[in-house]
């Protein structure tokens, strides 16, 4: 009987420590403010930022309570000297506890990353449990990163997501940018030889902030838009790539999916769609000299044909092949010239893979880098194979031409 | 501890009484044997005492006594008329009793008796006692017949495809249904009576040569043990023979149909079967066991084993969804995927209870309705489930008091615990799945990874006779696994679970051919 009362005795005391416990970390749904966005302005005092935060309204979005007449999320900023700081200056204005495991975008404005840089704004993302390392960074172009927080879109009207969703579109379909990472962010910056690029978004017009007629038009009068990368020196925005010259830094890096291509051919535009794309960097140091040999194999399909051509013959096929393969290796050629010309930055990541190909040799001119970088020879090798030609055979055009 | 010992000597004085009255026995004189034994049950009513006079030169008095009701009234008739028109009294050498067990009685089952207690007991078990004035024994026939309910389908383990036979109350039919499936000459039944007032017949059956002396011997000791004034079904025998009767988890397989005890007894099993009682039990068991149905073994192999596999993970999920989903949604939020905690966040917008005690109030509430319905009679019962359905479910809801989400998680677990084939095993997940939810309450997903190491460790422990209760994968054996998880072809079944029948492994032939040879090759040879 003893020996039951203390089995009771030590049950009881087990449950006591179940319940006084007291959930300490409990939160529950309807106690959460969940952010799906963040972005960071220069704050109205020199040394300060401006933190704003997306908080999704989970009852305009789904349930019995959506519709359109609630606004799907709320724009709030703070400003203070430090991140962490600003964030919590964030409970002043929410009645709810600021929920951090969802933030899925975080935009810097470009006045911060040109003027002040973007060291300052990471530490955190990195450091703390709850915030993800793998948020994707974007830099709102010459505005507020507010004004693109802010901004309603009609088809997914989850801020966050939807930025998401466009910069994984624009980039698993056209390839003129890619999603970049916190952790890559911080990596890249970590290593002094290589150069950062994050994708570039702007609301196009940047006058009209969201309105609720904005929804309900089928023109969109302000619209976010992708548009290339910004190219960092160290931690401080020098400029800017297009779409196209996006699009040839993803050829280089391995990065693009698909994309499609205009090929001039026999006096009319027609249209190549890669289906996949490989590169591979080859190095090699002739007199001292690092020699980078870019060989890109594309596996593509003619989308497109506007050409009175006859696609059955094997010479037109090799034809379209010739002009894919110049066009692009023109794209890529371009790009390296202008970012030999203006930036001086290593964006390929040449470095690394020299230093990973030739440690010795590297560690010689890596503290010269950049002189190599200016006048490195680039050799670009562009294989493109044709899968397919579409559904159809010959376009009706050859049969108008009456041939 | 002293109520226990004072319940021991009461038990144990009763018992010597008893055998004091063994001792008794009959008297010569037909009068005082009838007094006795009309006296020793209390006159009762349906304890019937017919006299008569037996022979026409040598006179003798005669009676039978047979419980009303218990016997069967054509073999009483039949009894009597034989006696009164065939009863040859010239010889006198031979006694009468002699020359009626010998000559006349036209029943299969006849001894004689002494003492009077045994003949008490086949009284009041069917039997008919035929006393004649002189002798000191007593006639005992056979004429049981009461009125039973025949042979039905099974109500409870409905199969597809297998014979829809079911056990009765009678436990001779019971013996039989089960003979007739294995005819083997190895088949043994022994038969006991344990209950000190009921008298209840169990019967142990097993095959010998296949099942494990040291199980059976084990069985017998441990059913021989049960010292109860009565036994009235196989629920009382349970906790007195599994080996850790605290223990949540069913450690006896009950079954009502003939085939599925077949089954086991050709696995090496043991089976015990209760006079009144439909279920039959069968020991050992282990935990896998309660998810092999006996449907299993007439469907086709893919879909046995995908059914399998399928209740295997209701079962989990019948344990553990409510706990996981408190879990995630009040403290691993990061664990959704984003759409989908805006959409349950919106569901809870409102509700005024925290994810826990809203789980705590649905799960109680469909205790509840399960319970009233299983207790209803079945008209009622439709009601009850409307009112459930409708009331509960959807009005809950609609007043913002619990979320849809949660009414998802609730019924999600509720179906999933009518996957399981024995219901016995439902009963340990319908219980701790409120200490689970506790758990996950209090410390999220660790305190529900705590719980459930905790079960496992728990079953770890677990043994049924002796056979490790995790069997199949605790003590991981290869050439079992063809039953366990996956339910492999029959022609892979060459060898019985290995730790229930070590006598005698092999079941059938492993050269057999598969597929069988080809028909048209056969042609070409001839």
């Amino acid at each position: 009987m003893k020996r039951h009362i203390k089995a009771i005795f030590f049950i009881i005391l087990l449950f006591q420590s179940l319940t006084m416990s007291g959930c300490w970390n409990k939160r529950d749904l309807n106690e959460l403010s969940i952010l799906s966005g963040m972005g960071i302005d220069m704050g109205s005092k020199a040394d300060e930022i401006t933190l704003v935060y997306q908080i999704i309204n989970p009852s305009a979005i789904a349930g019995k309570g959506a519709s359109s007449m609630k606004t799907p999320f709320l724009t709030i900023k703070t400003s203070d000297k430090t991140l962490f700081a600003a964030i919590r200056q964030g409970t002043r204005e929410t009645p709810r506890r600021l929920y951090f495991g969802h933030v899925q975008i975080y935009i810097v404005s470009s006045e911060i990353a040109e003027k002040k840089g973007i060291k300052d704004l990471f530490d955190l993302l990195y450091r703390d449990h709850e915030i993800r390392e793998n948020i994707k960074v974007l830099i709102a172009k010459k505005q507020k990163a507010e004004d693109i927080l802010s901004t309603q879109s009609v088809l997914e009207i989850n801020g966050g997501t939807s930025l998401l969703k466009h910069l994984e579109n624009a980039h698993g379909s056209e390839g003129t940018v890619r999603p970049v990472e916190v952790r890559e962010v911080i990596s890249t910056l970590m290593n002094p030889t290589s150069g950062l690029v994050i994708p570039v978004v702007y609301l196009s017009p940047s006058i009209l902030r969201s309105k609720l007629e904005n929804l309900q038009d089928s023109v969109q009068k302000s619209v976010i838009k992708t548009t290339g990368f910004a190219v960092f020196k160290k931690d401080k925005l020098i400029g800017y790539l297009n779409p196209k010259e996006g699009r040839a830094l993803n050829w280089i890096t391995d990065n693009l999916i698909h994309t499609v291509i205009v090929v001039p051919y026999k006096g009319a535009d027609n249209t190549v769609e890669v289906l996949h794309s490989e590169t591979e960097v080859h190095t090699q140091f002739k007199q001292g000299k690092p020699e980078i040999l870019l060989d890109i194999k594309m596996d593509a399909n003619i989308g497109e044909v506007n050409a009175a051509v006859d696609l059955t013959k094997l010479s037109t096929i090799e034809d379209f092949k010739k002009y894919t393969n110049l066009s692009v290796k023109k794209d890529i050629e371009n790009l390296i010239k202008r970012v030999q010309r203006d930036y001086k930055v290593d964006i390929f990541q040449f470095g690394t893979t020299l230093e990973r190909n030739h440690p010795k040799e590297w560690k010689k001119i890596k503290n010269n880098w950049e002189e190599y970088l200016v006048d490195l020879t680039v050799k670009i090798k562009v294989n493109t194979t044709i899968k397919a030609v579409g559904m159809k055979n010959n376009t009706f055009q050859l049969k108008m031409e009456g041939r | 501890m002293a109520i226990w010992k004072w319940l021991h000597q009461f038990i144990n004085r009763a018992n010597d009484e008893e055998q004091e009255k063994d001792m008794v026995p009959l008297s010569k004189i037909l009068e005082n044997n009838l007094n006795e034994i009309q006296k020793d049950l209390g006159n009762s009513p349906d304890i019937i005492t017919r006299r008569f006079i037996l022979g026409r030169e040598h006179k003798v008095s005669a009676a039978i006594i047979f419980t009303d009701g218990l016997v069967s009234n054509n073999d009483i008739n039949h009894f009597l008329s034989v006696l009164f028109t065939e009863y040859n009294d010239e010889d006198v050498s031979v006694s009468p009793i002699k020359t009626i067990k010998e000559q006349l009685l036209n029943i299969g089952d006849v001894k004689e008796a002494e003492k009077k207690t045994e003949i008490l007991d086949e009284i009041l078990t069917g039997s008919t006692a035929l006393f004649i004035d002189g002798a000191k024994t007593a006639l005992i026939a056979s004429t049981k017949g009461w009125e039973t309910s025949g042979v039905m389908p099974p109500e409870n383990q409905v199969v597809l495809r297998g014979p829809r036979e079911a056990f009765t109350t009678n436990i001779r039919t019971n013996t039989a249904l089960i003979r007739r499936i294995i005819t083997s000459s190895k088949l043994r039944l022994e038969q006991m009576k344990i209950g000190n007032l009921s008298e209840t017949v169990i019967g142990i059956m097993y095959i010998e040569g296949v099942a494990h002396d040291k199980i059976v011997q084990e069985v017998r000791k441990r059913i021989k043990s049960i010292k109860i004034d009565g036994i009235l079904g196989s629920g009382y025998m349970e906790d007195y023979i599994t080996d850790n009767p605290w223990s949540l988890f069913p450690q006896v397989m009950y079954t009502e149909r003939p085939d599925t005890a077949a089954g086991h007894l050709l696995e090496g099993k043991i089976i015990i079967i209760i006079d009144g009682t439909p279920f039959v039990l069968s020991v050992p068991v282990t935990y896998l066991m309660f998810f092999q149905s006996t449907d299993d073994y007439y469907l086709n192999w893919q879909l046995s084993t995908f059914l399998r596999l399928l209740r295997m993970f209701t079962f989990f999920i019948s344990l553990t969804l409510p706990s996981l989903y408190v879990a995630i949604t009040t403290f691993h939020q990061e664990l959704l995927p984003t759409t989908l905690l805006v959409s349950l966040a919106a569901q809870r917008e409102g509700v005024p209870f925290p994810a826990f005690i809203e789980a705590l109030i649905m799960e109680l509430t469909f205790e509840i309705l399960r319970e009233a319905g299983v207790r209803m009679p079945r008209a009622i019962g439709q009601a009850v489930s409307i009112v459930g359905a409708l009331v509960l479910g959807t009005a809950a809801v609609e007043a913002g008091i619990v979320s849809p989400a949660m009414v998802i998680t609730v019924s999600m677990t509720a179906i999933s615990s009518f996957t399981a084939p024995y219901i016995e095993i439902v009963t340990s997940a319908r219980i701790l799945r409120f200490i689970l939810l506790m758990l996950s309450a209090s410390f999220g997903l660790f305190g529900m990874l705590f719980g459930v190491m905790g079960i496992v460790i728990h079953m770890t422990t677990l043994r049924s006779f002796g056979i490790p209760y995790l069997q199949g994968i605790a003590p991981f054996n290869i050439t079992d696994q063809k039953d366990v998880f996956i339910r492999a072809p029959r022609f892979f079944m060459n060898s019985r679970p290995r730790l229930f029948a070590q006598k005698n492994p092999i079941r059938q032939d492993s050269n057999i051919p598969h597929p069988p040879e080809d028909r048209q090759r056969r042609k070409q040879d001839e």
